[in-house]
């Protein structure tokens, strides 16, 4: 990977609040290019709202996310004032990340090659031949290409999340995120999204990854981030994580995780 | 004692009464889809005083006879020194009426939607424009279709109200004849049939459409 002058993201103090609750409190974090970083923690940790925050899914109260060394999502005006950015910007300023959903958010009337060329047609303005050949080849990529005339609906839940990464491949992203990408899946369809993740990390790719897969974890990524209560509580490269946690919460997070794998509970 | 062959006789004028039936009501809904989605989308807009406009008119046409609703159109615009012929406030009043049902059904196709779809489509970079045209619409007309061609239906069978605003539709020829010739009975079962004859093609053509449209 050639030297980025930027970060490929930059987290400054980020706060994020749903009413009462809030859920980011003060989170920093950075991210290089062609690293991969998994983010763990307990539900309500804010780990899912900090990934939308990144691709500005969520809107947040304070701090900053910044993309490849820009503020995301906000703009001065002629007073020098913050203000939330017309979304045509934001969109542009995110034109090199692509998000992959839990739930695979296939658009279920178009059939899979519809759904990989249609962001390349009306958002990339590529023309049909080209967009077509682009899709296929993204197809192949995850081991999808003969299924193009298949609907969302005839598919399997890990067919549908290769076919929603071709999607986000087709866009020649330079960042991925993913929101917990296994978690809807039976647990036998779990293992082919995520060699197709693993062989996007060796490629390069710039990862960020919710998940509970603590295997894939510590096999993939550059980095862990331990969130709990929406503070990052804990960072490091997963074998320093995993086998010497600092922190009472990660501590117990990891032995409440091995237990239940190793079936005792 | 009955004796159909006086049907035959008027079969002409049934049949341009059923041609003016046709093509007002299928108009109707045609502006009328038009009007509902400016208004469907007016109702789940997040501007307050838009979603509170569109509501009131949705629920007050609703609520209130077509029959009103016609003659209000019909006697109104010419108080207000606007002229218009019978036909055109009746396309103008069945229009504005099935707008508001229309508006509603399309709320719900709208609706059932699941948000991450949309989010997924601004996250591409889709404009909102595009995120509607492309993926709502779509979705919302398969969805909807089955209760559109019932509303196609409906406004076809009301329609038979605009006889009273001197349209000669079905209806008013129905009973011209019916009076002229004292065969009540005749002509308003013919007449029935017609209607019915109409309204089945409808069901026929939606069914057809749905079965095209789904593939999923």
């Amino acid at each position: 990977m050639e030297k980025q002058p930027h970060k490929a993201i930059k987290l400054i103090d980020l706060k994020k609040h749903y009413g009462e609750n809030q859920v980011l409190k003060g989170i920093n974090l950075e991210i290089d290019y062609g690293q991969v970083v998994c983010i763990i923690g307990g539900s309500g940790s804010g780990k899912s709202t900090m990934l939308r925050c990144m691709n500005f899914l969520e809107q947040y109260d304070s701090g900053e996310v910044q993309i490849n060394g820009k503020l995301l999502g906000y703009g001065s005006d002629a007073q020098g004032n913050l203000q939330l950015a017309p979304s045509h910007i934001t969109q542009n300023d995110l034109s090199e990340v692509c998000m992959v959903f839990q739930q695979f958010n296939l658009w279920p009337h178009m059939n899979v090659l519809d759904n990989v060329m249609s962001p390349l047609l009306r958002v990339h303005k590529l023309g049909k031949q080209a967009a077509r050949e682009k899709a296929i080849a993204v197809l192949e990529k995850v081991d999808m290409a003969h299924k193009i005339d298949a609907y969302p609906g005839q598919l399997s839940g890990g067919q549908q999340q290769r076919v929603a990464i071709a999607r986000s491949l087709g866009t020649d992203p330079k960042i991925m995120l993913f929101d917990e990408p296994t978690s809807a899946l039976d647990p036998e369809l779990v293992g082919e999204v995520l060699k197709v993740m693993k062989s996007l990390a060796n490629d390069g790719m710039t990862m960020v990854i919710v998940t509970h897969e603590m295997g894939f974890a510590a096999q993939v990524s550059d980095k862990v981030v331990f969130l709990a209560k929406g503070f990052i509580e804990e960072q490091g490269p997963p074998k320093i994580l995993f086998t010497a946690p600092k922190s009472d919460n990660l501590k117990s997070f990891l032995s409440t995780w091995s237990e239940r794998n190793s079936g005792i509970v | 004692m009955f004796d159909f062959s006086v049907v035959l006789k008027y079969s002409d004028s049934l049949l341009n009464g059923l041609w003016t039936t046709a093509w007002i009501s299928l108009l109707s809904i045609l502006i009328g889809f038009v009007l509902g989605i400016v208004l469907c989308l007016g109702r789940l807009s997040s501007h307050s005083v838009i979603q509170y406009c569109c509501r009131f008119y949705i629920s007050a046409v609703r609520g209130a006879p077509l029959l009103v609703q016609l003659a209000i159109v019909f006697y109104f615009l010419p108080y207000w020194g606007i002229n218009i012929p019978p036909i055109a406030a009746a396309i103008i009043a069945l229009s504005l009426n099935t707008a508001a049902f229309q508006a509603e059904i399309l709320r719900g196709g709208f609706q059932v939607i699941p948000n991450g779809q949309k989010e997924t489509a601004w996250s591409y970079g889709y404009s909102a424009w595009q995120c509607f045209r492309y993926i709502e619409l779509p979705q919302v007309l398969r969805n909807t279709l089955p209760s559109l061609t019932n509303e196609t239906i409906d406004i076809i069978k009301n329609s038979a109200l605009i006889s009273t605003i001197a349209v000669t539709d079905l209806m008013r020829i129905t009973q011209t004849y019916s009076s002229t010739t004292y065969r009540p009975i005749e002509f308003f079962v013919s007449a029935g049939l017609l209607y019915l004859l109409l309204t089945s093609c409808i069901s026929v053509l939606g069914r057809y459409l749905e079965a095209r449209l789904t593939p999923y």
